[in-house]
């Protein structure tokens, strides 16, 4: 099982697509490149989820340890997401209080 | 929730080597589920409940020595219904703080919101039932989804 991550700029806003998988065996590998961003200056991001097949709760804790770490640097991190059976997933942990979900990269990238 | 699982042949059953079988695992579950005519959003709300089992099993209910017996789940899929059982051995208890989650769960600034143990949530928001039995032996994790039949 691969997990695809590719970064790329939309304004002042780094936005990680994400393609594929995510579970405790793929999760660190998103879970480091969010820290890579944050460490090299990225406290702007957009995640864009449109692309994931599945997602855990390891995943939700990746997105949300990545939230803390660019709240700690003033930042924001947004999420794209427009498929409901990984809406669902949000809904039914409360995250969608805590993720603003937007249904495309330039509406996450301008709010 | 009973699964006669030695005297049933059509129960499947799998041993969980490791984080990476998991997707074959969910492979094996989802063509099951598609050729029973289970509706996509069921069958991944089936795959997600199974994963997380599976994820606390793997973490936490193994003692990763060579001998100790891997986690195993059990499954058996009809037109109506599906069963899943996931089983270890650890004495572990269960709970929402044993989940690799829960790790993720500090304050984030969002007090009215509770974050962390998502998995037992899911399991609990996308199946009928969920039950955890512990034992002396271990731990099985029991999941039901029940579908609408036209």
């Amino acid at each position: 099982m691969e997990l695809g991550i590719d970064v790329g700029k939309v304004g002042s806003h780094a936005v990680v697509d994400v393609k594929g998988e995510i579970d405790v065996y793929t999760a660190p590998k998103l879970r480091e490149k969010l820290i890579e961003l944050v460490s090299e200056g990225s406290s702007d991001i957009v995640v864009n989820l449109e692309g994931v097949d599945f997602l855990d709760s390891t995943g939700l804790g990746v997105l949300v340890g990545a939230l803390k770490r660019v709240k700690a640097h003033e930042g924001s991190l947004s999420l794209v997401c427009t498929q409901d059976k990984i809406l669902k997933i949000f809904k039914i942990t409360g995250l969608t209080k805590v993720f603003p979900i937007h249904d495309t990269v330039e509406d996450a990238a301008g709010s | 929730m009973d699964l006669q699982i030695e005297q049933n042949s059509s129960v499947r059953k799998q041993a969980l080597a490791n984080k990476a079988s998991l997707s074959d695992v969910r492979r094996q579950i989802r063509a099951e589920l598609n050729g029973a005519g289970v509706d996509p959003s069921a069958s991944f709300d089936c795959l997600v409940a199974v994963t997380e089992a599976c994820t606390n099993a793997l973490m936490h209910g193994h003692g990763h020595a060579v001998d100790d017996p891997r986690p195993e789940i059990h499954w058996r899929i009809d037109v109506d219904t599906a069963e899943f059982y996931v089983q270890d051995y650890s004495t572990q208890q269960w709970s929402k703080t044993s989940h690799p989650s829960w790790d993720a769960g500090d304050e984030i600034g969002e007090p009215d919101v509770r974050i962390g143990g998502f998995g037992l949530d899911l399991m609990r928001g996308l199946m009928d039932e969920v039950e955890i039995r512990i034992g002396p032996g271990g731990t099985t994790v029991c999941l039901v989804k029940k579908f609408s039949t036209a």
